[in-house]
C-alpha cells in the first residue's frame, strides 16, 4: 500500500487542506482558498530572495484540459491573500464548475512535488490515487464532472520561484491516474474511526455508538453540513444552508476596518489571527498602536454558535433515522474556533429542554482529509485486489 | 544524471553515475539511495576514501563460509525451537515469503468485502 503515492485534499471555502504520502511518507500543508490575477508589471522583486518562501511566492500557470482559461497566470494561496485584487470565495460557488478549483488544486501539487525534489527545475509527479471532497448539496451531481476534469496530465508552471536561476521557472508535470470523491462531513467520520496508517479501526466506542446513531455537523466557511451515521454508514445527509464563518468574518473585517482603520488583507489573515488564540486578537494600524479587535470577535462568533445549533437542531428534528443519535460531534475549523462560544450556547438549548452536547474531537478541523486519505488507501486497495483476482482467473 | 561527490580535504572526488557495472559479473545495477545518501555523508565528512577502501575490502575479501560447521547446528537447532513454540512447523520456501511480504499490512487485518462497503458508502 506504501508503494504509492496518495494525495488528499479537503477543498475547504477557506482553506485547502492537503495530506500528501509518498511511498509510506506523510506530508500535511493548508493553503487559503485565494486568487488573485498576476500582472507582471505589478510584481515587486522581492529584497532578499533567500528570505522568500515559495509558498508565499505561488505564481501559476496552468495548462489542463479542465482549464478553461490557459493563458493566464495566477497567485494562488497565501501569495494571492496578500494581492490587492485577490477573490476569494462566493457563497453558493459550485467547487466543480468553478476554474480555480483546479487551480489551486493543482498549485497546490505542484509546491508538494517541488517540495520532494528540491533541486530539479522540470520535474514529473504522479498521483497514483486522489481524493477530493464536496459538499453534500453537490456531491451526488457534480462528483463525476471533478473526477473527470482532475483524471490524466495537466502541466503547472511555477514562475518566479526564489532560488531558482533565470528564467526562474519550475515546470512540473502531473499525472492524475485515479480520483475518489468523498462528502464533507461523512469523510470526518472515517476520519474519527480509523487509523490512516493502518486502515483499521482505533475507536471502538464511537462504532459501537454509531448503531444508535451519530450526527455529525460540519461547520466550514461557507456551508455547514450534517450527516447522520447509522451502523458506521451515512445514512442521511441534511443539506445545510449556506452558512459558515466567512461571512462573519466578512462582518469583523467591515467593522475593524471602518473603527480601526486597519483593513485586512483577506480572511486568511484574520483567521490567522484568530486560530492564534486570544492573545493574538488585536491590530496595529499606525507603528506601536495596538487596537483590541475582540470587541468585534466575540459577538460574531456569538452569533455563529447560536445559528449553528439552530441548525443542527433543525438537522436532528428533519430525519427520523437519526433523531434518536446518540452524540453530537462537532467539525471543522470554524467549530474549533468558536468552540467556547458554541459551548456557552448550548446551555441555553438545555435550558429549553432540548440538550444540544456537542463533542469536540481531536484534529477537528483536519478531519476531513484524514478520512479522504482513508479513501484513497482503500481504493487503491480495492484496485490491487481486483488486478490479483483478474490474473488469478487468467491463470486458471 | 552522474552526480560528482568532492572530499575537499583528502582530494578525493568521485563521480557517481546512474547505473554501474558490478566487475566481478559484468552485471549493471541502479545505485541505490542509500549508497548515494553514505558517498554524499563521507564526502562532507572527509571519510570519503574510508568509505571506498572499506567497501572494496568487503568486496574484494570472500565472505567466510555458512554452510556446514556450526551454522548447519544452529538453524536446525532455531527450527526445532520454532517447532515447539508454534506446535506446527511448516517450511516456507523464500518466493512465497515474499509474496506475503509484498502484500500490504492493511490487506492482511481488513476484510475486502468491508473496504467495498466503505467505498461505496463514504467515496464515488
Amino acid at each position: 500500500m506504501n508503494n504509492y503515492n496518495y494525495f488528499a485534499v479537503d477543498i475547504g471555502n477557506s482553506w485547502y487542506k492537503v495530506l500528501a504520502s509518498d511511498h509510506g511518507e506523510l506530508m500535511e500543508y493548508q493553503m487559503p482558498n485565494a486568487i488573485a490575477l498576476y500582472d507582471d508589471e505589478f510584481y515587486e522583486k522581492p529584497y532578499d530572495e533567500e528570505d522568500i518562501e515559495l509558498e508565499e511566492n505561488l505564481i501559476v500557470e496552468i495548462k489542463s484540459p479542465a482549464i478553461t482559461n490557459k493563458r493566464e497566470i495566477f497567485y494562488a494561496g497565501k501569495a494571492a491573500a496578500k494581492q490587492r485584487n485577490v477573490s476569494l470565495t462566493a457563497s453558493n460557488n459550485q467547487k466543480a464548475d468553478e476554474d480555480r478549483t483546479y487551480i489551486l488544486l493543482f498549485a497546490a501539487a505542484a509546491y508538494h512535488a517541488s517540495l520532494i525534489n528540491p533541486t530539479d527545475i522540470e520535474l514529473s509527479y504522479c498521483i497514483d490515487q486522489l481524493a477530493v471532497s464536496l459538499p453534500t448539496t453537490q456531491y451526488k451531481e457534480k462528483k463525476e464532472i471533478l473526477k473527470q476534469r482532475l483524471i490524466g496530465n495537466h502541466t503547472i508552471t511555477l514562475h518566479k520561484v526564489p532560488g531558482i536561476p533565470e528564467p526562474k521557472e519550475l515546470i512540473v508535470k502531473l499525472e492524475i491516474k485515479d480520483v475518489i470523491v468523498g462528502a464533507e462531513g461523512a469523510c470526518a467520520y472515517l476520519g474519527l474511526i480509523r487509523d490512516v496508517d493502518t486502515l483499521t479501526i482505533k475507536d471502538e466506542i464511537l462504532v459501537k455508538d454509531s448503531k444508535k446513531g451519530v450526527i455529525i455537523g460540519d461547520l466550514g466557511g461557507d456551508s455547514v453540513d450534517f450527516v447522520g451515521i447509522k451502523n458506521s454508514k451515512p445514512v442521511a445527509s441534511v443539506e445545510g444552508d449556506h452558512f459558515g464563518i466567512n461571512l462573519f468574518l466578512d462582518t469583523i473585517i467591515k467593522k475593524v476596518s471602518k473603527n480601526e482603520l486597519y483593513t485586512f488583507d483577506s480572511r486568511s489573515e484574520l483567521e490567522e489571527k484568530l486560530f492564534a488564540g486570544l492573545s493574538e486578537w488585536y491590530v496595529e494600524p499606525f507603528a506601536g498602536v495596538r487596537k483590541d479587535i475582540s470587541k468585534y470577535v466575540i459577538p460574531q462568533l456569538r452569533i455563529m454558535a447560536i445559528k449553528y445549533l439552530e441548525h443542527f437542531d433543525r438537522a436532528r428534528s428533519s430525519s427520523s433515522e437519526i433523531k434518536g443519535a446518540s452524540r453530537y460531534i462537532a467539525v471543522g475549523g470554524a467549530a474549533k474556533l468558536a468552540q467556547t462560544q458554541i459551548q456557552e450556547a448550548a446551555v441555553r438549548w438545555a435550558d429549553k429542554g432540548r440538550p444540544i452536547e456537542l463533542t469536540f474531537p481531536e484534529n477537528l478541523e483536519k478531519l476531513n482529509v484524514f478520512g479522504l486519505m482513508i479513501l484513497a488507501k482503500m481504493n487503491q486497495l480495492k484496485k490491487q485486489h481486483e488486478n490479483t483476482e483478474e490474473l488469478i482467473s487468467i491463470e486458471g | 544524471m552522474s552526480n560528482t561527490y568532492t572530499d575537499y580535504a583528502n582530494k578525493i572526488a568521485i563521480t557517481v553515475p546512474e547505473r554501474y557495472i558490478d566487475v566481478k559479473t559484468g552485471e549493471s545495477y541502479a545505485v541505490s539511495p542509500k549508497i548515494a545518501d553514505q558517498i554524499e555523508y563521507h564526502a562532507e565528512n572527509s571519510s570519503l576514501s574510508h568509505l571506498v577502501l572499506s567497501a572494496l575490502h568487503h568486496y574484494l575479501n570472500p565472505k567466510p563460509v555458512l554452510s556446514g560447521g556450526s551454522a548447519e547446528i544452529l538453524q536446525q537447532l532455531a527450527d526445532i525451537r520454532s517447532m515447539l513454540e508454534d506446535g506446527i512447523y511448516h517450511i516456507q520456501s523464500p518466493i512465497k515469503a515474499r509474496v506475503i511480504k509484498e502484500q500490504t499490512d492493511a490487506a492482511k487485518l481488513l476484510n475486502m468485502k468491508e473496504v467495498e462497503d466503505i467505498l461505496d458508502a463514504f467515496g464515488g
